[in-house]
């Protein structure tokens, strides 16, 4: 397990600058990747490479240097389409996840009484829209934050307009049985929303095999630049999708004087209205394409054995509590989240200790799942979150670290 | 031991400071196991005097204590899990980013330290015997309720109260304070009776110009305690306007050590005994537009958990030319800001944020942040002011270097909460400018 976890990060820590960083003389130890991921160099050279030599606007500019922007940025929608099956003309260009989610609970235009089921351990951008929009119908959790998949059958009635679920919990770190869901919701007619802001870099996503009808990312959970998502959804949808923004780059025709209206482009590009984020999209295109050049298979398979260790590790250490810990790994990605017994310390206090002492970053506090923490009667937790290039030793290190501040 | 006079008023001096020292310095190398196992200490003989065991010591610094535990500091027999547990310890953080250090934080402590340093200024001491009704006072500062990473929401009044001391804040950055929480705190400075309000001066200049633009001022009854940050001649402009009746008293403490030094009705600052040691490393360099600048080092006297020795608190001081009052520590003019927050003049010089601030008095900008990036460059963010004149004004002190100057609509806050009106990237932390610190 040891050899196949540094083979696979020693073969792609190289192409990540920010890992010869030191903090405070110590080598930076990573682990905070359900936050934000570190970019490799592919994707840093994309977006410099924009700046550098193609800098212009796209969809509009005639000389050479838009049509190379708008290139780079085309393909980087194609790559992106690539990564989980979908057609370019499906995919929505947005800010990040949580726009993602607000874009289908405002497209659906739920009322107040359409109800929207989700696990109440979701993240708050898959809650609060729903507080919004519509009304949300939380699926029970169990005391270590994992939910009662076994009741959501009950919840959905005729007035579910949508099930909507994380596909990996961004605290425990558990996969939501997707299709089984699915299924369910399927069979009352109920479309499915799935929030792939954890899994979009962990896990090998296919919309076909999925079979939800909408799917949210983020670039940045997936070694691209912050700033830029995706929405994608059947083309069905998209066409009656009412607009929520309008302006340039949208626009088929205005001839407001003469009908007094407009007429939109076709998806996805009537709903991007104005300048997109040019250079992070190319960035987030050079970033999947890095993914996919070592193989999500590959990167699931450093996963699933680190999440072995990192859990194995976690467990044998007196005064620490390990959330969902009786998760096997093929149910659940590399992804802890715990409370160490330190008294009179807090768990961000924990985390800070963790870098001060050890260069160890980890996350602390609620992650955005103030019921999830409430119903567990934590604090705040800490949050080691590894990914493909980190090593045992660096596991090795954070286990030293959280068992000398719990002893 | 009685810490004040017979009638209560004030504490009493300290004869016995340099004894006191010296037993505090053996008692920490003693029983803390910091000492033992990162400093290596030598033994302080029964005859060594202060001179020669601070001499005999090294200095310690923010990145020896950061990368330690609290259990590092516990004296030997003390049983942290219990005091922990029953809440008679805890542990808090204190610093920005790279000189954050942990430390552990027994109230009751602060608060005897507290109340009895703050009796060295008459009006406090009065206000605390209750010449302005029962004490009650309120703190406005970086918050400690209600805060959290991922937000823990606004807890009420009563959540804010802890004892007779209400935490009127509870988000971070004024700068995004809203109207209703501002109104909120101004009536709950009334509500709440308050006699005493310890304030940073930044979040405090914030409150005040809403209270000015509400036609209202600030309900308190006895003094205003400007601590936790340096205060600059807009704040306390911005204060009087709304504040025209209670006295301000300046007060310097740091959470590692306590309160240091007590602003007097001399309007020097003063050394508050039988809390800390305190040594001026002076500076060896020209400081333009400051005398007598020295370099604080704290030794600790009374606190039996993480006693400090020989600690470089980071901070620089004017010195007074004026005899003692408590104890052996001279008094001190002002505090002139933290030594990585002055500036480095390529001639060698040095430029305290103290100094960058009364060159500005006439100039007079609301706020301003002074950026110092490289060794010959400084930019400076202005605040409703006006650009040429706050480059005038700091012209001269800033001699062999490129000023450029911009408006700005606000400053940049620190992710602690803490405003900074000068700062420093880079450039080291310029220690071997003082006497006694080269090492």
């Amino acid at each position: 397990m040891k050899e196949l976890i540094d083979r696979h990060a020693a073969s792609v820590r190289p192409q990540i600058p920010l890992l010869a960083r030191e903090l405070s003389g110590r080598p930076l130890i990573f682990l905070d990747n359900a936050s934000t991921t570190p970019k490799p160099r592919q994707v840093i050279d994309a977006v410099v490479g924009y700046y550098e030599r193609s800098t212009a606007n796209v969809h509009r500019g005639v000389h050479s240097l838009g049509e190379e922007a708008t290139r780079l940025f085309d393909d980087a929608r194609r790559e992106v389409g690539a990564l989980i099956g979908a057609n370019p003309s499906e995919i929505v260009l947005v800010r990040g996840t949580t726009e993602a989610i607000n874009f289908v609970a405002n497209g659906l235009e739920l009322g107040p009484e359409d109800e929207v089921v989700f696990p109440a351990s979701e993240h708050h951008a898959n809650w609060i829209p729903w507080r919004l929009h519509g009304k949300p119908v939380p699926v029970p959790i169990d005391e270590d934050g994992l939910p009662r998949w076994e009741l959501i059958e009950k919840l959905i009635t005729s007035k579910t307009k949508l099930v909507s679920i994380g596909h990996v919990s961004n605290v425990t770190g558990a996969i939501a049985p997707v299709e089984e869901v699915v299924r369910i919701a399927k069979a009352r007619g109920v479309p499915v929303l799935l929030d792939a802001a954890q899994s979009i870099s962990h896990l090998p996503l296919d919309i076909a095999k999925l079979g939800v009808d909408f799917l949210a990312a983020s670039s940045h959970k997936a070694f691209g630049p912050s700033g830029v998502g995706i929405l994608w959804s059947k083309k069905e949808f998209l066409a009656k999708c009412p607009l929520y923004q309008v302006g340039g780059g949208m626009v088929s025709l205005n001839n407001d004087l003469d009908v007094g209206g407009f007429i939109p482009r076709d998806a996805p590009f009537k709903f991007e209205a104005g300048t997109p984020a040019i250079e992070a999209t190319i960035g987030f295109g050079a970033a999947v394409k890095w993914m996919r050049g070592i193989g999500m298979g590959a990167i699931r398979e450093h996963d699933l054995a680190m999440s072995k260790y990192l859990f194995d590790g976690l467990s044998d250490i007196r005064g620490v509590r390990v959330l969902a810990k009786r998760l096997p790994p093929e149910e659940r990605i590399a992804l802890a989240t715990f409370v160490v017994d330190a008294p009179s310390m807090t768990q961000e206090s924990v985390a800070r200790a963790l870098c001060d002492m050890f260069g160890v970053c980890v996350s602390a506090g609620f992650h955005c799942t103030h019921v999830l923490h409430a119903r567990a009667q934590l604090p705040g937790t800490v949050r080691a979150s590894p990914h493909l290039f980190n090593t045992t030793e660096e596991i090795d290190v954070l286990l030293e670290g959280v068992r000398e501040i719990a002893s | 031991m009685a810490l004040l006079d017979d009638n209560q008023a004030l504490p009493v001096p300290d004869s016995e400071h340099v004894e006191r020292t010296v037993q505090a310095l053996r008692k920490a190398l003693q029983r803390i196991p910091f000492y033992a196992k990162y400093v290596k200490p030598p033994a302080l003989g029964e005859a060594t005097s202060l001179k020669d065991a601070l001499a005999a010591l090294p200095l310690l610094t923010a990145a020896q204590v950061r990368p330690t535990l609290p259990k590092a500091w516990l004296p030997d027999g003390r049983d942290g899990r219990a005091e922990f547990a029953m809440g008679k310890l805890k542990v808090v953080e204190t610093g920005l980013a790279e000189d954050r250090i942990r430390l552990l934080w027994d109230g009751a402590w602060w608060r005897a330290q507290e109340a009895r340093a703050l009796r060295m200024n008459k009006t406090a001491a009065a206000a605390l015997d209750g010449a302005f009704g029962a004490y009650r006072e309120a703190v406005l500062w970086i918050p400690e309720r209600g805060t959290g990473s991922c937000g823990s929401g606004d807890p009420e009044f009563e959540e804010r109260l802890e004892g007779n001391r209400l935490h009127l804040n509870s988000r971070q950055d004024p700068t995004f304070w809203s109207e209703p929480v501002m109104t909120r705190m101004l009536d709950e400075l009334a509500r709440h009776a308050t006699v005493g309000l310890l304030a940073d001066p930044f979040y405090l200049d914030v409150l005040a110009r809403h209270a000015s633009a509400q036609r209202r001022s600030l309900d308190v009854r006895g003094f205003v305690g400007l601590t936790r940050g340096l205060t600059t001649t807009a704040h306390r402009a911005g204060l009087k306007a709304v504040c025209p009746t209670a006295e301000t008293v300046q007060i310097y403490g740091a959470r590692e050590a306590g309160v240091l030094f007590v602003e007097g009705e001399d309007k020097l600052l003063h050394h508050a005994p039988f809390t800390t040691h305190i040594e001026f490393l002076r500076a060896s360099v020209p400081t333009p537009g400051a005398v007598d600048v020295a370099l604080v080092v704290v030794t600790t006297l009374d606190r039996e958990v993480q006693p400090l020795v020989r600690y470089v608190l980071g901070d620089l001081v004017q010195v007074a030319r004026a005899p003692s009052r408590f104890t052996t520590v001279s008094p001190i003019v002002s505090v002139e800001g933290k030594l990585a927050d002055a500036l480095l003049r390529p001639d060698g010089a040095l430029v305290t944020p103290g100094a960058v601030d009364r060159a500005l008095t006439e100039a007079s900008p609301r706020a301003y942040q002074v950026v110092q990036t490289d060794a010959q460059s400084v930019s400076v963010e202005v605040v409703e002011g006006s650009l040429e004149a706050v480059k005038a004004a700091l012209a001269p002190l800033l001699v062999g270097m490129t000023l450029t100057a911009r408006q700005a609509t606000a400053i940049a806050v620190e992710p602690n909460g803490k405003y900074r009106v000068s700062r420093r990237e880079g450039l080291g932390t310029s220690y071997e400018r003082f006497e006694g610190a080269e090492r």
